[in-house]
C-alpha cells in the first residue's frame, strides 16, 4: 500500500516540471530549442526583417549590421530572414519523411512479427530489398521523373528510410509476442488486429519513437544534401541546404554566411535525437 | 575465539533512482570452520546482500558501515587488490544462475583452469588434470571429455556441478552459495546438496548457504539465520527453530508452508508482503505483519536477546510461545 | 492489503457444462529441432507422448515433473497457443483438438478455459491499468453496459483480495503476489469452465504462495470450476489438487488420486521425485539423474 500512496503523491501538477522530470536539464534545452525554431518558421512571414528573396546589390555581404542582424549574402539577401525562411522545407521536410516511413513502416513490422512463417519471410525479403537502395539514389531517381522539389525528395527518402524503421520494430514485436502478457491475451481469444493495435504496439512504441527521432535527424542531413547538389529547394527559395551551397560567400571569405545553416542543422539534429533518445529512456522506466 | 567469518552490526546503504535505500540493518552473524550456517528469507530481506558484502561485490555506490572479519582480520580497511587476492584464495561464491555465470564462448576446461594458470602460475595440463579429477568429485562422469565442450552443451544441474567444482579449485576456507539450487529440479538439486555435504564433510569447508527454502535450509545447515526486511530477526539451530521459533515471522513462515504429507484445509497465512529494508516502519520490521503486535513494537526497534541458546529479535520473545505447524495452533493463530 | 476474499454471492460465475470438463486422450507433441552444427537434418524431439486425462467439474488435477518433462506443453496445447500434434482435446463438452479457425471460436474457447502464468511480472500489459486489463475480457466475452462491468470489475477484485482503489493503478505499482491475483481475476473475468495455473504460485514467496493457495483454494469451492494445476512442487500439489498425473520425459508414468500417489507412490520415479523433496530428517543421497 505504500508503494501505492508515494505514487500519487509524487504526481505532478505543474506541466514544465513533469516535462523537466520526464527529459531533464539538458532535454529541456534541447527541446526548447526545437519549439523555438518551430515557432520561428511558422511566424516567418510576421517577423522576418526582409523578404528571403529581396536582392539588395548596394548592401552585398554586410556582416553584422542593425538593419541586417547577421549581415547579407553575396547578392545582398537578408541572412536572417532566409534562415528563418528556410526553416520551414527543412524542418517539414525531414518531418514528411519520418511520418510516411513510420505509417508504411510499423503495419508492415508487425503483420511480419505477429505473422510469422511465410508473411514474415516475404515481408522481410521485401525490406531487404527496399534497403539495397541507397536513399540519395533513389531520390535522384524521385527527381528525374517529377523534377526537383520538397515532395518527390521527401516521398523517395520516405520510402528509404522505411525499412530501417520497419526492421527494428519488427524484431521489437517478435520478442515482446512470446511474452505471458500477450499470450494471455491470445488465450482470451482477442483478434489478433486488437492485440496488435492495443497492446504489442504501444508496447514497443519506445523503440519506434528512438528510431524515428534518429532518421529524423539523418532525413534532415540528407535533405539538405540533396538541396544542395540542387535537387530539391532551388535557389533562389531558400533551405538550409540551399544556403550552405554559396560559394561565392566562401571565396569573398564571408564565411559566417555558410556557417550559420550549418550551425542550424547541426543543433536540431543533435537536439531531435537527444529529446527522442531521453524519451524513450524514460517511458521505458516508467512502466518498470 | 576467533571466528573464521564474522560479520558485525553491518549496514549496508545502496543507490538506486538517485537515492539511497538501506539493504541490510544492523546484521551480526558469524560462521565458525567447517560449519553450515543459512540465511534464510524472502525476497528484498537482504540474504543475498549479506553474501555480497562479505566479497565486496556490491554495486559501486554502495555505503557499507559495520565490520566483515575473516579469520579474526577485518576486511573493512582492504584495497580493492586485496579484495580480488581475499576471493582469489580465501572464499568464493556459487550463484544461483550458473548459465550467467560461466562465460559461454568458453570451454568448460578453459573456465575451470583460468584461476589455476593465471592466478597461481600453474602449468595448463597440470591444471586440467585437476580440474578433471574435481569433475569426477563432483559427480560428472566422462570428465576429460566435458572439459573440451561449450556451456550450452551441458544441463542447468550439470553447470552447477561444473560451478562448484570451481569453487573447490581454489580451495576456499568459506563458500558463500547464494540459492545454488533454486533453479534446479528436485532430484537435480537433492544430488547437488549431497555432493555439497560431502564436500563439507572431507574437507571442513565453511558454508555461507542463502535460501529461501526453510526445509532445505533445516535438512543442511548447522545453524539458520532468518532475515526480514534486511534484519536478522532469529538465528537457531534447525531443530529448535522447527519445534520452537522465537520470532513471530519464523514461526508464520513455518506454518504458511504446504506440506507434503497432510492437506491443511487452510494454510495459515501471513497478510500483506514481505518488505524490503528501506519500507520497514521504525520500531519493528516486522509489526505490520505480526498477530502479537503491541504498542511498544512501533516504539523501538528490539534489541537481539539470547534466549535458549537462540538469538532472536522481538520485544515479546520472552513470553510467547510459537508453534511451527499449522495443525498445532495453540489459539494464537491469526487467521 | 485484505486478505484472501469476502463472500460475494453474485461473483460465483462459472460456465455450466454436462459431462466431463476435460477430456484428453493419448495427446502428443512433436517438437522438429534442427540437427548438428550447419546440418539441414532435422531431428524429432517428442515432448509429449500419448497423454490421456478427464477432469470432472469442481475437481483439481494436479500435472507434476520436472523441466523437460512436457508439463507445461500440454497446458499451452489445452490453451491453444501450441498446436497438438495427434491426440484429442475436449474441453466444457466442445473438441479443441485442431487449431481455431475463426476469432470467434478462439474467443468461445477462450471462455471455456484460461490459464494463469508462472511470472507476475510479465504476464500483465504494463501500459494498462487493472481495471482497463479486467474491462478489456468482460467486454470481449460478455454483454454488459458499462455500469455493469464497473460493478462486475470491482467483485472480481474483491474476489482475488484487491480494492478498488488498486484497480486504478498500472502493473508496476502492485507486488508480484498482487500481480498474480489480478492474472487470475483477469483468468476469472472470462467465467470460465476450467482454469489452467502453469506454475501460478512457484514464481512467489513462501508467505505469499500461502495467500495464493487459499486463495484458490477458495475460489474452486465457491464456483465449481476445475483447475489444472501444473507444478514440480509436489507440497502445493498437495493443498490444491485432487488427482495427480506425474510426468517424466513426456512420458504418463503415473497417475490417479493425489492422495494416493504421495502417500503410497507405485512408480520408482515418483517416489524419486518425493524423496527429493527436503524436509526434517532428510538426507540426500547422490544419484545421477542427468
Amino acid at each position: 500500500m505504500s508503494v501505492l500512496s508515494n505514487l500519487t503523491a509524487r504526481e505532478d501538477h505543474h506541466l514544465l516540471r513533469r516535462i523537466h522530470n520526464r527529459i531533464g536539464t539538458g532535454g529541456m534545452v534541447a527541446g526548447g530549442f526545437m519549439v523555438f525554431l518551430i515557432v520561428a518558421a511558422t511566424l516567418a512571414p510576421l517577423i522576418s526583417p526582409t523578404s528571403p528573396n529581396a536582392i539588395d546589390l548596394l548592401n552585398v555581404s554586410t556582416g553584422s549590421t542593425w538593419t541586417h542582424p547577421l549581415g547579407t549574402d553575396n547578392l545582398g539577401r537578408d541572412t536572417l530572414s532566409r534562415l528563418l525562411w528556410g526553416a520551414r522545407p527543412s524542418l517539414l521536410g525531414p518531418t514528411l519523411v519520418i511520418s510516411v516511413a513510420t505509417i508504411i513502416a510499423v503495419p508492415l513490422a508487425a503483420l511480419a512479427g505477429w505473422s510469422g512463417g511465410v508473411v514474415d519471410q516475404i515481408v522481410s525479403r521485401f525490406l531487404d530489398l527496399v534497403f539495397a537502395f541507397p536513399g540519395i539514389l533513389l531520390a535522384i531517381l524521385a527527381v528525374t521523373l517529377y523534377g526537383p522539389g520538397l515532395y518527390p525528395c521527401s516521398m523517395a527518402l520516405a520510402l528509404s528510410y522505411m525499412p530501417w524503421i520497419a526492421r527494428v520494430t519488427r524484431s521489437e514485436i517478435l520478442r515482446e509476442r512470446n511474452k505471458p502478457y500477450i499470450k494471455a491475451l491470445e488465450v482470451q481469444g482477442l483478434s489478433g488486429f486488437a492485440i496488435c493495435v492495443r497492446h504489442l504496439i504501444p508496447n514497443v512504441s519506445a523503440t519506434i519513437w528512438s528510431q524515428v527521432t534518429i532518421s529524423f535527424g539523418y532525413a534532415l542531413i540528407d535533405l539538405a544534401a540533396l538541396s544542395f547538389l540542387g535537387l530539391n529547394i532551388l535557389p533562389p527559395g531558400a533551405d538550409w541546404g540551399v544556403m550552405t551551397n554559396n560559394e561565392n560567400a566562401i571565396l569573398q571569405g564571408d564565411l559566417n554566411q555558410v556557417l550559420y545553416p550549418c550551425l542550424l542543422i547541426i543543433l536540431c539534429v543533435t537536439s531531435v535525437t537527444y529529446v527522442g533518445k531521453r524519451l524513450s529512456d524514460e517511458n521505458t522506466r516508467l512502466l518498470k | 575465539m576467533t571466528h573464521l567469518l564474522e560479520i558485525d552490526h553491518l549496514s549496508v546503504d545502496l543507490v538506486t533512482h538517485r537515492r539511497y535505500h538501506k539493504v541490510l540493518q544492523d546484521v551480526s552473524v558469524t560462521v565458525e570452520k567447517a560449519e553450515v550456517v543459512s540465511l534464510v528469507g524472502e525476497s528484498g530481506s537482504g540474504k543475498s546482500m549479506t553474501a555480497r558484502s562479505v566479497l565486496n561485490l556490491l554495486p559501486a555506490q554502495g555505503k557499507m558501515s559495520g565490520n566483515i572479519a575473516f579469520d579474526g582480520q577485518s576486511l573493512m580497511d582492504s584495497t580493492s587488490k586485496d579484495w580480488q587476492k581475499f576471493r582469489a584464495t580465501k572464499a568464493a561464491m556459487i550463484f544461483q544462475d550458473p548459465r550467467a555465470s560461466i562465460n559461454p564462448v568458453h570451454r568448460i576446461g578453459d573456465f575451470l583452469t583460468e584461476a589455476l594458470v593465471h592466478n597461481r602460475d600453474m602449468d595448463r595440463h597440470e591444471a586440467l588434470e585437476r580440474a578433471a579429477t574435481l569433475l569426477e568429485q563432483v559427480g560428472i562422469d566422462d570428465a576429460r571429455r566435458r572439459l573440451r565442450q561449450y556451456p550450452h552443451e551441458l544441463s542447468g544441474g550439470m553447470l552447477q556441478r561444473v560451478m562448484i567444482a570451481s569453487v573447490l579449485l581454489i580451495e576456499p576456507q568459506l563458500i558463500l552459495a547464494d540459492e545454488p539450487t533454486t533453479a534446479l529440479d528436485v532430484t537435480t538439486q537433492a544430488d547437488v546438496i549431497a555432493i555439497l555435504d560431502d564436500l563439507r564433510a572431507q574437507r571442513e569447508m565453511a558454508m555461507l548457504f542463502i535460501t529461501h527454502d526453510l526445509e532445505l535450509a533445516a535438512a543442511f545447515s548447522d545453524r539458520i539465520a532468518v532475515m526480514y526486511a534486511g534484519y536478522i530477526v532469529e538465528v537457531s539451530t534447525p531443530a529448535q527453530l522447527h519445534t520452537r521459533p522465537l520470532h513471530p515471522y519464523t514461526a508464520a513462515l513455518l506454518r504458511s508452508r504446504p506440506m507434503l504429507h497432510e492437506r491443511t484445509a487452510r494454510l495459515p497465512q501471513i497478510s500483506g508482503r514481505p518488505l524490503s529494508a528501506f519500507e520497514a516502519p521504525p520500531g519493528c520490521p516486522f509489526q505490520d505483519r505480526c498477530p502479537y503486535v503491541q504498542a511498544q513494537c512501533g516504539e523501538s526497534l528490539p534489541q537481539p536477546q539470547l534466549i535458549g541458546g537462540s538469538i532472536v529479535r522481538c520485544h515479546r520473545a520472552s513470553e510467547l510461545e510459537l508453534v511451527s505447524t499449522a495443525g498445532a495452533e495453540g489459539g494464537q493463530s491469526h487467521e | 492489503m485484505s486478505d484472501a476474499t469476502s463472500n460475494t454471492a453474485t461473483a460465483n460465475k462459472v460456465r455450466r457444462v454436462d459431462g466431463p470438463a476435460v477430456e484428453v486422450a493419448g495427446l502428443r507433441k512433436v517438437f522438429r529441432v534442427s540437427g548438428g552444427a550447419g546440418g539441414r537434418r532435422h531431428r524429432d524431439f517428442v515432448a509429449v507422448e500419448g497423454a490421456s486425462f478427464s477432469l470432472e467439474q469442481g475437481h483439481s488435477l494436479g500435472i507434476v515433473g520436472e523441466s523437460g518433462s512436457g508439463k507445461t506443453t500440454i497446458a499451452r496445447m489445452l490453451v491453444g497457443i501450441e498446436k497438438a500434434s495427434g491426440g484429442t482435446m475436449n474441453v466444457a463438452g466442445r473438441d479443441r483438438s485442431a487449431a481455431a479457425k475463426s476469432t470467434s471460436e478462439r474467443r468461445r474457447r477462450g471462455s471455456e478455459m484460461q490459464i494463469v502464468f508462472q511470472d507476475p511480472y510479465t504476464s500483465l500489459d504494463p501500459r494498462q491499468s487493472i481495471n482497463g486489463c479486467i474491462n478489456e475480457v468482460l467486454k470481449l466475452h460478455l454483454t454488459m453496459t458499462e455500469p455493469e462491468r464497473r460493478q462486475r470489475i470491482i467483485e472480481l477484485l474483491d474476489q482475488v483480495g484487491l480494492t478498488e482503489r488498486q484497480g486504478l493503478v498500472l502493473p508496476k505499482n502492485l507486488s508480484g503476489g498482487q500481480r498474480q491475483r489480478v492474472a487470475i481475476a483477469r483468468a476469472l473475468a472470462a467465467e470460465p469452465a476450467v482454469l489452467v495455473l502453469d506454475e501460478a504460485v512457484s514464481a512467489l514467496d513462501v508467505s505469499i504462495q500461502a495467500q495464493i493457495i487459499n486463495l484458490l483454494n477458495d475460489i474452486r469451492e465457491r464456483t465449481n470450476m476445475a483447475y489444472i494445476f501444473i507444478s514440480h512442487n509436489l507440497a502445493v500439489v498437495r493443498q490444491v489438487t485432487d488427482q495427480t498425473l506425474v510426468l517424466k520425459k513426456g512420458v504418463v508414468v503415473e497417475q490417479g488420486d493425489t492422495e494416493k500417489i504421495l502417500d503410497a507412490p507405485e512408480d520408482d520415479y515418483t517416489k524419486l521425485l518425493l524423496a527429493s523433496v527436503p524436509e526434517p530428517g532428510w538426507k540426500p543421497r547422490r544419484v545421477n539423474v542427468d
